[in-house]
């Protein structure tokens, strides 16, 4: 059993043994599902971006630091579309690690543990996310939640504490709800299809 | 909205990609190490006037304002009105002070997002990725990385057609997608079903076709299509590595 864990913890942590040819087909499939997920929230009015979703599916099919890459090439494409979501790529490589590490150690076993990851994203991401903001960007990010940001500035006159003050309101029901449907679409992945990271960190 | 390469052999389409990049890195690092709207200001001005003479204007500058107008308006409005700093008053309306300090950080912070926006839709529109791409592995980048980046820039409009698809045929069958958010999230789950399984099944295939190409080989690459090269990409080259420490020296120092 004690080897059967540092086995996991081996792959958790080994870049060769994560990126096969599956998982490199794989990567492009992971920004497509951050870009799709996105479109698709915004068409069906969803309060919510789920633009990580992909980046999460992948850290648990194919590990960390296949993830971490999906997560930065997704930031490094969405430039076209928003050209300060670049500087988030730091976020999306911890949502990866987060996630793969969390994966190995059984948390995508059932719903209930999933969600628990959603938690841990959700804390990792406003750390990282919220001095980025305040700092490059002056706290805004050109969205909605930019009036948010200017009443906690007003009320606050700090603006890392505007920013993570939105932040705690946006942030933790769309990445529960992202790590939720990951767990979903990666538990009805057939196993033939999962590569080997994945056949461990899922449910049969 | 999703750009892509617009095919042209003028301007900064005959600049070697590599220098490009390193071009696009310098002006990022420029923006952030100087926080100057005058220089901002000047560096956009450069930048238009490239897109004219590449002829990628008329396809950038409608995406270009769809960034720049609404972020600029919030970091305007947003710092001249609430930030911290704020200790000069610039104007007043209806009770409501404008602060002098906090328009020149909006300034700044707008001004910066316009670099971005720019410097990046111009890259996108006068480079080939695929000629990029070749560059980067001719100098040492890895050829798994290079086709994940090809292919997530072909995959996502693909994915998102079917997406359309999925919906149509999902409504045709009773999927009512303007009901409460539960149910638009059951939505997002019967839409999102059918558009994984099939993405699946044709990554199966794909990995099948890379693996007979031998794609997991190691050693050197040789390509069918060569990037510009000469003194002049050189030098824009080095000019540009150069401009990277020496903007965050000053940074340190000024």
């Amino acid at each position: 059993m004690s080897e059967q864990v540092d086995q996991r913890r081996l792959d958790w942590w080994s870049i060769s043994a994560q990126f096969t040819t599956r998982a490199w087909v794989l990567i492009p499939l992971g920004v497509a599902l951050n870009f799709v997920g996105d479109f698709i929230a915004k068409t069906l009015r969803l309060p919510i971006f789920l633009d990580v979703i992909g980046t999460i599916v992948i850290s648990v099919l194919a590990g960390p630091w296949v993830g971490a890459l999906t997560g930065v090439i997704s930031a490094v494409l969405n430039n076209l579309a928003n050209p300060p979501i670049w500087a988030y790529s730091l976020a999306q490589v911890a949502i990866a690690f987060v996630t793969g590490y969390l994966a190995s150690r059984g948390f995508f076993k059932n719903i209930w543990k999933a969600a628990i990851v959603g938690v841990a994203i959700t804390v990792i991401s406003i750390v990282i996310s919220a001095p980025i903001t305040a700092i490059l960007f002056g706290g805004l990010t050109g969205s909605p939640t930019d009036v948010l940001t200017g009443f906690f500035l007003a009320t606050t006159d700090n603006v890392v504490n505007s920013v993570i003050g939105t932040q705690a309101i946006v942030q933790p029901i769309d990445k529960i709800l992202s790590t939720v449907a990951a767990f979903l679409i990666g538990a009805a992945i057939p196993i033939r299809y999962r590569p080997p990271f994945g056949r461990e960190a899922l449910p049969d | 909205m999703w750009l892509s390469y617009a095919a042209a052999d003028r301007g900064l389409h005959r600049l070697n990609p590599v220098a490009k990049f390193a071009c696009l890195l310098a002006a990022l690092v420029w923006t952030f190490a100087f926080e100057s709207i005058a220089l901002n200001l000047a560096m956009t001005f450069v930048m238009v006037v490239g897109a004219v003479a590449s002829g990628v204007w008329s396809r950038l500058w409608r995406p270009w304002l769809t960034v720049v107008v609404p972020f600029g308006v919030s970091a305007l409005v947003i710092h001249s009105l609430f930030n911290p700093a704020n200790a000069t008053v610039l104007a007043e309306f209806a009770g409501v002070e404008i602060g002098r300090e906090g328009a020149l950080a909006g300034g700044i912070f707008a001004s910066r997002v316009t670099i971005l926006s720019s410097s990046i839709l111009l890259f996108v529109l006068t480079t080939d990725p695929r000629l990029l791409m070749n560059a980067l592995v001719a100098r040492g980048f890895s050829t798994g990385a290079s086709y994940a980046v090809l292919a997530a820039m072909d995959l996502p409009p693909e994915l998102q057609r079917r997406t359309r698809s999925i919906w149509e045929a999902q409504q045709a069958r009773g999927l009512d997608i303007g009901s409460g958010i539960v149910g638009r999230l059951r939505s997002f789950v019967a839409i999102l079903g059918p558009l994984i399984g099939g993405a699946l099944v044709a990554t199966e295939t794909r990995t099948l076709a890379l693996e007979a190409r031998g794609f997991a080989r190691s050693g050197r690459r040789t390509f069918l299509r060569e990037s510009p090269s000469g003194p002049w990409h050189r030098l824009a080259l080095r000019a540009a590595l150069l401009a990277i420490p020496l903007a965050i020296a000053a940074r340190i120092v000024l």
